[in-house]
C-alpha cells in the first residue's frame, strides 16, 4: 500500500506540474493583455495628465503616458520577460509555495486562494456528503421498490438532476425560498451583523462548532441551505443512478440469492451482501463528482454570493490575471487528485481482495 | 416596600428598557449592492485600483479639493481656499481649522505634505502630480501649504479632485508601520483613517464593507460632502444582478448599481422601487475607426458610415431613451462642451451618394468589434449598426471579443471598427484631447483614449491646441480651445458619437438625495433613508 501510495503521489506531482504548465501557456497565449486594464483603470489618465502636456512635451520626449504606464507594469509584473523564462520562475517559486502575486487583487495568490479556499470547500464537502447519503438512500429505495411507482420518481428525479445546470436550479431556489417564501437568506457565508467565528479550518460549520459560538452556527448553516443543495443536486443524481445500476448488478449475483436462501432478513442481506459489494462504482463517482460539484461551485457562488474561489477564478480569468488562474488550477487540480487518490485507497478497505502492492 | 412601588419601579424600569430597546432599533442602517468583487487596494486610496474601490475612497477620505455638483466649480474641501502664482507654478492651500481624522488626530498642512511624501516615497500612487511634476512643499504655518512646480501645472485643482490624492492619519500610518513596510500597505488592506464622512467598521473581502457615520465630522459643505442622515452604510458584493434584483424587491438591499436593462424594466413596474438615471460628463459610447486603413483614412467613407446609422432606433429602441444624445464628441458637463454642438443624424441617400463619391459604389467587407463586458447593450447595438451598414453595401462581420482580447486587437492596430465605452478620469478635457493626438507623434497606440484620430489633417494645430488648453488656467479660455478641437474633431468625421453614458440605479422608494457622479461614484452621505 505504501508503494502504491507513493507512486500516485508522484504521479499526482507530475499531473499537477504538467497542468500547471497547460495553464499557464493557455492564459499567455490567451488573446489580451492585463497591463492595458490595469492601464485603463489607474495610471494611464495620471501619466497623461501632467507628464505629456507639460513635462513631457516640453522636454521633447515621445513617450506618451499609456506607454509608459504599461512599460512600468509589465516590468513591475515581470510580463516584460520571455514567455519561457516567466514559466521557469513561475515552476521555480511553486516549490517554494510562491504562487507569485495577483494583478486584480495585488496580494499574493498563495493568501488568497487561503482566504476563498475554505469557501468553497465548506460547499463542495457538504455538496459531496449530502449527494452521497441521499444518492445512496435514493438508489437503494429504488432497488427494493424497483419497478413501481417511487423507483420510477427516483430516476426521473435523478435524470433531473443530471441534467440541471446548478446556476439554474440556484436561481429557482432563491426565487422560491428567499423571494416568495423568505425562509433562506439570499447568500453570503453569514449575515452580515454577525461575526464570522474564530477562524480554526476557515469552515464556517467547523469553526463555530468548535468555538462553541452558536449563533455564527446557526447562521452559517441557514447560509448554507440553499448554495450546498444547488450544487448538490447534480451531484444527488449523478450518485443515485450509479448506485442504482450497481446495485441492481450485485443483487443478481449469486451469493446475495444464497443470503436471502438462508433466510437472512432483506435488509441485512441489502446492507452486507448488496450494498458493500455495489460501494467500488460509488465511491470512484463520489470522487469525480467532487471534481464535478467544485466546477459547478463556481456560478452558484456568483449567484449566493459566496465568497469562495469560483468567484475568485471568474474574476480572475475576465481580466486575465495570469498568476491568480494559474494558481488556482494549480491547487484544484492537486485536490482533485488527492480526493481520487483516496478514493482508489479506500477500495482496499471497503474490498479486501484489493491489494495494491 | 409596598406592591404599588413595587410596580411603580417595575413600570419605570420597563419603560427605560422599551426606550433603549426603541433607540437601538431606531438606528437606520442603508444596504448598498455593489456588483464588483473587491481588488485588493479597495481601502487604500493613494494606489488607485478598481471601480469599486474609487467608491469607497471618497466616504473615507478627502482631498484637498473638489467639484461642487451646487455651483459646478472646483472647490476647495480639506482647504478653506487656495491660489496659484500668475505662471500656475506655486501654489498656496489654505487648510481649514478645526477638521479631525477618524483617530482623533488633527488635520493640518504637515499631514498634508505626509500624504504626498507617502504617494512620492512609497511609489504607491499613480500619482504623476509627483512622479512627473517633482513639486517641493513648504508649510510656512500649521494651516498653509504652498506646493511649487518646475513648470506650470494650471490644472492641478482638478487633479486633486481625483479620489487617489485622499488624505490619511499620519499617526495610523505611523503607528502600523514597519521596516519592510513603512508606509503601513498592509494595515491598510483592512482598515482605513481618513477625515471623510464615515469610518470603516468592517471590511470581508469579497463580501462586505461596513461603515458607520463619523460622530466628529467637522460637517462638508453643501455640493461637495456633508453629515450622513443615517448611521450604518453596508456595501454588499452581490455579482449576480437578478440575485441584486431579488434583494431590493425583499427590501435586503436599499439601492444597488449594474441592474441590466431588461430587470430595470421589470423592477420599475414594483411600487417600493424606482429607477433613477444619473449622465455622467466624462463617459461616452461611440463607433471609432480605424483611420490610419483604408477605407477608413478616407473621409467620405466616415462621414458615409456616420450618415448610415440610426441613432433612433439605438437611443430609443436598444437604450430604451435612458442614455443622452450627443452634440459633438464631448459629454456634456465636460468643461468645452456645447449643448448645441453638432448632432449627428441618419440620412441615408446621402451616405450611399458618399458611399459612391469615395469609390465604393458596391460597398465593402470589414469588421466591427466589441465587447459586451464594457456596455451590454453592445451586442443589440451592434446588431443595429450591421443592418444599417448593409444598406449602403458594407458587409460587417461582428466580433464579440473579451475586453482584453478588443484592446488587444487596437494595441496591435488589427482593428477595423470599434464600439467602445471610454471613462475619462476627473473628467477634465484634457483627457478627452489626447484622443486628438496623432499617431505621429504617438507612436505607441495608448488604448484608453475617447477614440484614435489618425487621419487628424491638422496635428500641428491639434497639439498646439492640447499643450495650450492645458497650460491656460483661465476657465473661458480653456473652454474655447478645448470647443475648437471638438468642432475639429467633428468636422473630420473622425469618430461616430453614439450616447453620453448615463449610469442607472435602482432603489427603493424610499431613498432620497443619492447622486452619482463620476467625481465621487456615489454621494452615499446625501443619501437619506425615509419611513
Amino acid at each position: 500500500m505504501t508503494r502504491f501510495v507513493i507512486r500516485r503521489l508522484f504521479a499526482l506531482f507530475l499531473v499537477v506540474v504538467a497542468g500547471t504548465v497547460l495553464m499557464f501557456v493557455i492564459t499567455h497565449l490567451a488573446p489580451g493583455d492585463p497591463t492595458l486594464l490595469l492601464v485603463e483603470s489607474s495610471q494611464a489618465k495620471k501619466y497623461d495628465m501632467t507628464a505629456v502636456r507639460s513635462a513631457g512635451a516640453q522636454s521633447g520626449q515621445v513617450v506618451t503616458g499609456g506607454t509608459q504606464a504599461i512599460q512600468d507594469i509589465r516590468q513591475r509584473w515581470g510580463l516584460d520577460k520571455p514567455l519561457h523564462v516567466q514559466l521557469w520562475i513561475y515552476l521555480k517559486n511553486i516549490f517554494r509555495f510562491d504562487f507569485g502575486t495577483s494583478i486584480l487583487t495585488q496580494r499574493s495568490v498563495a493568501s488568497d486562494i487561503g482566504r476563498y479556499l475554505p469557501a468553497t470547500l465548506e460547499l463542495t464537502l457538504i455538496g459531496v456528503f449530502g449527494a452521497a447519503v441521499i444518492g445512496i438512500i435514493s438508489a437503494l429505495v429504488s432497488v427494493v421498490y424497483k419497478g413501481r411507482v417511487i423507483d420510477h420518481v427516483t430516476r426521473v428525479v435523478s435524470l433531473l438532476g443530471v441534467a440541471s445546470p446548478a446556476f439554474v436550479l440556484a436561481l429557482l431556489l432563491l426565487l422560491v425560498f428567499y423571494l416568495n417564501l423568505r425562509w433562506f437568506p439570499s447568500g453570503g457565508r453569514i449575515a452580515a451583523g454577525i461575526a464570522p467565528p474564530r477562524t480554526i479550518t476557515g469552515l464556517y460549520l467547523v469553526d463555530s462548532l468548535l468555538t462553541g459560538n452558536w449563533v455564527a452556527f446557526q447562521s452559517s448553516f441557514v447560509h448554507l441551505v440553499l448554495p450546498s443543495f444547488a450544487i448538490m443536486f447534480g451531484g444527488i443524481g449523478r450518485v443515485t443512478r450509479i448506485a442504482r445500476a450497481s446495485l441492481l448488478n450485485v443483487a443478481k449475483q449469486d451469493f446475495v440469492t444464497v443470503g436471502r436462501a438462508k433466510g437472512l432478513p432483506e435488509l441485512v442481506v441489502l446492507r452486507r451482501y448488496t450494498l458493500r459489494n455495489a460501494l467500488i462504482p460509488i465511491i470512484a463517482t463520489l470522487g469525480v463528482t467532487f471534481g464535478y460539484l467544485m466546477g459547478g461551485s463556481i456560478l452558484t457562488e456568483t449567484v449566493f454570493s459566496w465568497p469562495g474561489m469560483g468567484r475568485y477564478i471568474v474574476q480572475s480569468a475576465i481580466t486575465l490575471d495570469y498568476k491568480a488562474v494559474t494558481g488556482c488550477a494549480l491547487v484544484i487540480t492537486f485536490i482533485y487528485g488527492l480526493v481520487n487518490l483516496l478514493a482508489d485507497i479506500s477500495y482496499a478497505y471497503v474490498d479486501p481482495r484489493i491489494v495494491y502492492d | 416596600m409596598t406592591m404599588r412601588k413595587l410596580l411603580t419601579l417595575v413600570a419605570v424600569l420597563a419603560a427605560v428598557v422599551s426606550f433603549a430597546a426603541f433607540c437601538a432599533a431606531a438606528e437606520v442602517v442603508v444596504t448598498y449592492g455593489r456588483t464588483a468583487v473587491e481588488p485588493g487596494d479597495a481601502l487604500d486610496c493613494h494606489f488607485g485600483g478598481g471601480a469599486a474601490s474609487y467608491q469607497n475612497y471618497p466616504l473615507i477620505y478627502e482631498q484637498l479639493c473638489e467639484y461642487n455638483i451646487l455651483t459646478h466649480q472646483i472647490e476647495g474641501l480639506l482647504a478653506e481656499s487656495f491660489e496659484a502664482s500668475e505662471d500656475s507654478r506655486v501654489w498656496t492651500f489654505h487648510i481649514r481649522k478645526g477638521i479631525k481624522f477618524h483617530d482623533g488626530t488633527d488635520l493640518n498642512a504637515e499631514a498634508i505634505r505626509f500624504n504626498f511624501e507617502r504617494m512620492i516615497t512609497g511609489v504607491i500612487n499613480d500619482a504623476a502630480l509627483v512622479n512627473y511634476q517633482n513639486p517641493t512643499f513648504e508649510i510656512p504655518d500649521e494651516y498653509t501649504l504652498i506646493i511649487k512646480f518646475p513648470e506650470p501645472f494650471a490644472t492641478l485643482p482638478t487633479e486633486l479632485t481625483y479620489n487617489t490624492y485622499g488624505v490619511m492619519s499620519p499617526t495610523f500610518i505611523k503607528a502600523n508601520a514597519t521596516a519592510s513596510d513603512p508606509w503601513a500597505v498592509q494595515a491598510l488592506r483592512t482598515r482605513a483613517v481618513g477625515t471623510g464622512p464615515f469610518e470603516v467598521v468592517e471590511y470581508r473581502p469579497n463580501e462586505s464593507l461596513t461603515f458607520k457615520k463619523f460622530a466628529g465630522y467637522w460637517g462638508g459643505v453643501p455640493g461637495m460632502r456633508s453629515s450622513p442622515k443615517y448611521d450604518k452604510l453596508i456595501m454588499r458584493v452581490i455579482p449576480d444582478a437578478t440575485t441584486r434584483a431579488f434583494m431590493l424587491e425583499t427590501g435586503e438591499l436599499d439601492l444597488a448599481e449594474g441592474i441590466p436593462a431588461d430587470l430595470r424594466e421589470k423592477l420599475a413596474k414594483n411600487p417600493n422601487l424606482k429607477v433613477e438615471y444619473y449622465p455622467q460628463a466624462n463617459a461616452l459610447s461611440c463607433l471609432m475607426f480605424n483611420s490610419s486603413r483604408a477605407p477608413f483614412d478616407n473621409l467620405k467613407v466616415r462621414q458615409a458610415i456616420t450618415y448610415a446609422i440610426d441613432y433612433t432606433a439605438i437611443l430609443q429602441d436598444i437604450e430604451r431613451g435612458h442614455q443622452q444624445p450627443m452634440h459633438g464628441s464631448m459629454p456634456q458637463g465636460m468643461l468645452g462642451a456645447d449643448p448645441e454642438g453638432v448632432s449627428r443624424h441618419r440620412d441615408l441617400d446621402l451616405a450611399k451618394k458618399l458611399m459612391a463619391e469615395a469609390g465604393y459604389p458596391n460597398g465593402f467587407k470589414t469588421s466591427l468589434a466589441f465587447s459586451t463586458q464594457r456596455w451590454a447593450g453592445f451586442d443589440a447595438i451592434a446588431e443595429v449598426i450591421q443592418a444599417n451598414l448593409s444598406e449602403i453595401g458594407i458587409d460587417l462581420e461582428l466580433k464579440a471579443l473579451a475586453f482584453v482580447a478588443q484592446k488587444d486587437l487596437r494595441t496591435n492596430n488589427d482593428h477595423t471598427l470599434d464600439l467602445y465605452t471610454v471613462s475619462l478620469g476627473t473628467g477634465d478635457p484634457s483627457a478627452w484631447a489626447d484622443s486628438c493626438r496623432h499617431p505621429s507623434t504617438d507612436p505607441v497606440f495608448d488604448p484608453y483614449y475617447a477614440f484614435t484620430w489618425e487621419s487628424n489633417p491638422n496635428p500641428e494645430l491639434t497639439t498646439d491646441l492640447q499643450d495650450q488648453a492645458f497650460l491656460t488656467a483661465d476657465t473661458v479660455e480653456r473652454a474655447a480651445m478645448y470647443h475648437q478641437l471638438d468642432l475639429l474633431v467633428m468636422e473630420d468625421f473622425a469618430v461616430v458619437p453614439l450616447f453620453q453614458i448615463s449610469t442607472p440605479y435602482v432603489m427603493r422608494s424610499n431613498i432620497y438625495g443619492y447622486v452619482y457622479d463620476h467625481w465621487t461614484r456615489g454621494r452615499l452621505w446625501d443619501l437619506e433613508k425615509r419611513g
